[in-house]
């Protein structure tokens, strides 16, 4: 990928090469009106490759906005982001895409799949982005809808599964680009109990098998429950960060 | 993928892209019906203006355009006429002789434009002695014989006024070159014909040109000879190329003006270009109402649309491939609809080259519409060449493509976070 800022960051990741995420400083204001209202103030976080991290806390507390600041989805007001050993500051919104779509992947809290492409072609159309043959996108594609458990329904189309299977077609289409970071907002919010179980063990699974890292926003118990690492939000501040 | 996803997009809104399909199919199907009737009939009038009138070319001394007297007679006459018969690309080289004069049948009498013509030659362009202007007796004959009156070729609206009909005695009275006093002879009605044009069925009569060189007293003098080309289209400039030539032979010695159809018969082609325009109006009043609808189905469909957009582009979409998309969609919506439309629109002009429309029953009763000096009569046809069908089909796709541009660039300016909050 060519990007702007490819050698300074290239030096951030050399500095650490660990780390998958790197925010310093990070803050978001909106402004409504004449008020300002602080979503995110100052946040200072590292990500290491490989882990299964919640950003917990209550609605409003400032986890999506965190969340798409990382993701390249939104741009903070100060500090810093750098995914992957790149930093995201300044670059053109071609230059954000690609990044997202070189290394990132999305799994959204209403699934957001493309209404008029089946399940394998939702799962498949990162990798068509990405330039992947055709060859590659069948065998991959195939795979990871299997792990997620269906290869059965490759040919049905969004409005023809339930809110579970939408939700693992999402999960589907996040992982089959290998991404370097796979970021999950609520992702179990709009699933029934069965369901969000089914997904929090799925995507448990793939990071602990493939070492896939995952940061999800959530305040579902059972996905806190199952994260190594907890980060809790509060009024858009770390309040605490704790690793089990 | 772009293709594939503009495919199933423009089908999953399947009544909305049935009704701009027809509205862009039913809009080239008029304008190519508008035009092939357009084209017909303006090349059907062009044929009978220069058959009747001055030819594609009229080749005259230089000032009868403007004076139109026997002071301007074309010389070296038939030695020109060989020559042209001669040349390439010329189908007929008709000649002419025109004089103002007076006719009278008993009581009655009319000012009249007296035209000399071979009717041997007449009869092979077809112009006014044609068989559906006839409505009594016979075209003219080249014989005249003796003392016997030669033929007198007149208008209907003439004859009523003379109150004459076919075999009926007229005097004819004209100013000869030879400043004698007026010259006067009998002639014999052979023929009524009826144009529809009032200024031919009124006041025009046609002689054999024998007789009327020998009343005129101009020898074998000619005003103007009329030229039919193979190919009418290129009437300016081969007047233009003819123009050139004989200046280069002659020099200022001997002048002559070599004219084009659209000098001729300004009238026929001022007439026949504002029709044309005005059409092209309609044409466009009928392309931005089609462009409007177009524009506001694809905008519809981008608005529609703005979380699957913002979804799209939070995966990585860039903003050129969002651009492409919009742009595809509008691209099938323009193709399927100009083929629709090229259909029917070629389906209608197979049924008026075959059948036509009767100019009697779109004219509620008359026989014959008068344009530009010219008289259409039966039936109208169409006429398509294929590179007028080509240029309106790409028109109307190029008109669909435009009206996606906005829409489209609207698709790349959407940011993922506020366009996937869209409900």
């Amino acid at each position: 990928m060519n990007v702007a800022g490819e050698d300074q960051s290239s030096q951030a990741s050399k500095a650490h090469p660990d780390l998958i995420v790197r925010l310093r400083g990070l803050t978001k204001t909106y402004r409504q009106g004449a008020i300002e209202v602080p979503a995110v103030r100052g946040v200072d976080l590292d990500l290491a490759r490989g882990e299964f991290t919640v950003l917990a806390g209550p609605s409003g507390s400032g986890k999506t906005t965190l969340l798409n600041m990382v993701g390249a989805l939104d741009t903070p007001t100060a500090g810093t982001v750098e995914v992957d050993g790149q930093t995201l500051d300044q670059l053109s919104a071609t230059q954000l895409a690609q990044m997202r779509l070189q290394r990132i992947g999305f799994v959204f809290q209403a699934y957001n799949l493309i209404p008029v492409l089946n399940a394998f072609e939702n799962a498949e159309y990162v990798m068509l982005l990405q330039g992947k043959t055709a060859e590659m996108r069948q065998r991959v594609v195939s795979r990871v809808l299997a792990q997620v458990g269906l290869a059965d329904l490759a040919s049905r189309r969004p409005a023809e599964l339930s809110g579970g299977q939408q939700q693992r077609v999402a999960v589907a289409r996040a992982i089959a680009s290998a991404p370097a970071l796979v970021l999950a907002d609520e992702p179990t919010a709009n699933l029934d109990s069965k369901s969000a179980t089914e997904l929090i063990e799925l995507m448990h699974t793939l990071n602990r098998t493939e070492g896939m890292t995952f940061l999800i926003s959530s305040h579902d118990t059972k996905i806190i429950e199952r994260a190594r690492r907890v980060i809790w939000l509060e009024d858009g501040k770390i309040v605490s960060d704790s690793a089990k | 993928m772009i293709w594939r996803l503009a495919w199933r997009s423009v089908l999953r809104q399947r009544r909305r892209t049935l009704i701009t399909v027809i509205a862009i199919s039913l809009g080239l199907a008029l304008i190519l019906f508008s035009v092939g009737m357009q084209i017909d009939t303006h090349q059907t009038m062009i044929d009978l203006g220069v058959r009747m009138g001055s030819g594609h070319v009229a080749i005259q001394a230089e000032g009868y355009q403007q004076h139109r007297s026997l002071d301007y007679l074309l010389s070296g006459s038939r030695r020109l006429l060989a020559q042209l018969r001669q040349l390439s690309g010329v189908r007929r080289a008709i000649p002419r002789l025109e004089a103002a004069g007076l006719v009278r049948a008993g009581e009655s009498s009319a000012a009249i434009a007296v035209v000399g013509v071979d009717p041997s030659e007449e009869q092979a362009v077809a112009g006014l002695a044609r068989k559906s202007y006839r409505r009594r007796g016979r075209y003219l004959s080249a014989d005249v014989r003796g003392n016997r009156p030669a033929d007198i070729y007149i208008g209907s609206g003439l004859a009523q006024t003379l109150q004459v009909g076919v075999g009926d005695r007229v005097v004819l009275t004209v100013s000869p070159l030879d400043d004698r006093a007026n010259s006067s002879a009998a002639f014999v009605v052979c023929g009524i014909f009826r144009t529809g044009v009032t200024e031919l069925d009124s006041f025009l009569v046609q002689l054999p040109l024998s007789a009327a060189q020998q009343l005129l007293s101009v020898g074998d003098g000619l005003t103007q000879i009329a030229v039919l080309l193979e190919d009418g289209d290129s009437a300016r400039a081969t007047a233009a190329r003819w123009q050139a030539r004989f200046a280069a032979q002659h020099g200022t010695a001997m002048r002559r003006e070599i004219l084009p159809w659209q000098v001729t018969h300004a009238e026929l082609y001022d007439g026949l270009k504002l029709d044309k325009n005005f059409n092209y109006l309609i044409a466009g009043i009928i392309f931005l109402i089609i462009a409007i609808g177009i524009f506001n189905t694809i905008q519809m469909s981008v608005v529609e649309r703005t979380r699957q957009f913002g979804v799209m582009m939070a995966l990585g979409t860039a903003p050129r491939r969002m651009f492409a998309l919009v742009v595809a969609e509008a691209t099938l919506i323009a193709i399927v609809g100009a083929i629709v439309g090229l259909a029917i629109g070629l389906a209608l002009h197979g049924l008026m080259v075959r059948y036509g429309i009767d100019i009697e029953t779109m004219s509620g009763g008359v026989d014959s519409y008068e344009f530009g000096g010219v008289a259409l009569t039966g039936t109208l046809h169409s006429r398509l060449p294929v590179p007028i069908v080509a240029l309106w089909a790409a028109i109307i796709v190029a008109i669909t493509l435009l009206s996606g541009i906005y829409p489209a660039l609207r698709a790349t300016r959407l940011r993922p976070v506020s366009a996937m909050r869209h409900s």
